[in-house]
């Protein structure tokens, strides 16, 4: 790995902004920045006929998260959409020409952190913490506003299923597939499954992955939605819950929502930008599924190296990570059923 | 002259070793690195040899444990698969069941951490 872009991928780029814009497009600086596990991204400026544009390259590095991860081209086609309807999002530049081996697109570079662990030590940001969850619930009003004719073909819950049990049959096909038997994730099944939570219908543009570590944020607020690959149609309860869990807390537990404020802040800001009615119950159980799909994930994320096709000691310690989201779901359901049972 | 038991003990220990790694990676190596993935992926494998250190100084006594705790659970399953067969099936949809099995999951929960993040547990139990 190295922080030099690749001669052939700036020959690349540079010669599809040129055939794009008719104009002589030319990479003046270019800095890898730190990204996921399954795309690369990169700090570009390109200098187009003469005009400088600041940018960022969202890259393919070869494997997916999840067969529910959307291609670069509709991730660029939904933050069109977006972008157009008002939601705090980088403006898509260019995307690669279909077919692409390795499919990027460039955007607009906001200003701001990303990094989670940096924006909860930050005493601005962290001054600033009540009102920017209050955005933060404001931006999730917008996105869950988005007309969904304005959007490309998204994932969504099949005809038969509402969108928790289409969350909750993925989650148990992702357990099945990696053969693990874990007591902690059968009993969270089936304690969820037996408390699903009712469904109002309403079926909104879901980011996915709304959390803090995918949200640019400086002391001003909230600059920008990032990381759109896990959008997909369902209910709202879903995008408002992620946020909440604990890992994306950063360490700082006692603040709910990303380390930096409260939920009620949170849901105010959502309810003052038009965001539709919330049921608290609903927000925990999308949250315990949260912990448990997130739980999942990092030991798919661990079989990607484990398998082979992706050797990576980040991959490979995020199974044991797991064990985080297994104790918090057990912590949560003992104090839940405490609750029910009086005790 | 050595007793039976240590004729093959080894210096430093593995957990020394393992210490000596992890101490390289993140004192030495991290401080030079520029490039920011290469640099958080070394900070992580300078952790993974401190959960291995910590794993093989804990021995197995605490995973025998857990396996005479599992067989006292209702039901009295041999494997974590027997366990999960269990639940599927209902066994532990009743309170007191419910009870025991969280209790038994949260002791091992907490032993994964410790090995993991020590401070993990520390924290969220205030």
């Amino acid at each position: 790995m190295t922080d030099a872009l690749p001669a052939s991928l700036r020959a690349e780029l540079e010669a599809a902004v040129t055939s794009r814009e008719g104009a002589a497009a030319a990479i003046t600086a270019a800095r890898r920045l730190a990204g996921g596990a399954s795309m690369e991204s990169w700090s570009i400026d390109v200098s187009v006929g003469g005009r400088d544009e600041a940018l960022v390259l969202r890259r393919d590095m070869g494997a997916n998260m999840s067969a529910w991860a959307l291609d670069r081209g509709t991730e660029f086609a939904l933050l069109h959409a977006a972008v157009d309807a008002g939601v705090r999002a980088p403006r898509p530049r260019w995307r690669s020409a279909d077919g692409a081996e390795r499919a990027w697109f460039l955007m607009e570079r906001l200003p701001g952190e990303s990094v989670g662990r940096k924006i909860v030590k930050d005493p601005a940001i962290v001054a600033a913490g009540p009102r920017i969850v209050e955005e933060f619930g404001a931006a999730l009003a917008s996105v869950h506003a988005v007309p969904l004719r304005t959007l490309p073909a998204l994932p969504g819950p099949s005809e038969e299923r509402t969108p928790a049990g289409e969350a909750l049959s993925q989650t148990r096909d992702a357990m099945r597939s990696l053969g693990l038997r874990n007591p902690v994730w059968s009993y969270a099944l089936r304690w969820l499954s037996a408390r699903v939570p009712p469904w109002d219908g309403r079926m909104v543009l879901v980011h996915g992955d709304f959390r803090v570590g995918n949200l640019l944020v400086d002391a001003t607020g909230l600059r920008g939605v990032l990381d759109w690959e896990f959008a997909h149609l369902g209910d709202p309860h879903e995008d408002l819950a992620w946020i909440t869990l604990r890992d994306w807390r950063f360490e700082r537990d006692a603040k709910a929502v990303g380390g930096l404020g409260d939920l009620d802040a949170y849901l105010h800001g959502y309810a003052s930008a038009g965001g539709g009615a919330v049921d608290r119950d609903a927000l925990t159980w999308w949250e315990l599924l949260g912990n448990l799909r997130w739980a999942v994930t990092c030991h798919t994320q661990a079989e990607r190296h484990l398998g082979g096709s992706d050797r990576s000691v980040e991959l490979a310690s995020l199974g044991r990570k797991a064990a985080e989201m297994e104790w918090e779901l057990v912590d949560r359901i003992e104090k839940l059923e405490h609750a029910h049972h009086g005790r | 002259m050595a007793d039976d038991h240590d004729a093959f003990e080894q210096h430093p220990s593995v957990q020394d070793l393992l210490e000596a790694a992890q101490e390289h990676l993140a004192k030495k190596v991290v401080p030079a690195l520029t490039d920011p993935r290469l640099r958080f992926e070394t900070l992580v494998a300078a952790h993974v040899l401190g959960v291995a250190a910590r794993e093989l100084a804990r021995g197995d006594g605490p995973a025998r444990d857990f396996a005479r705790g599992r067989a006292e659970l209702p039901g009295a399953p041999a494997s974590d698969a027997a366990l999960c067969d269990l639940i599927d099936a209902g066994a532990f949809d009743g309170e007191a069941e419910g009870t025991a099995l969280r209790a038994w999951m949260q002791a091992r929960n907490e032993l994964s951490l410790f090995a993991w993040n020590p401070l993990f547990v520390m924290r969220v139990k205030g």
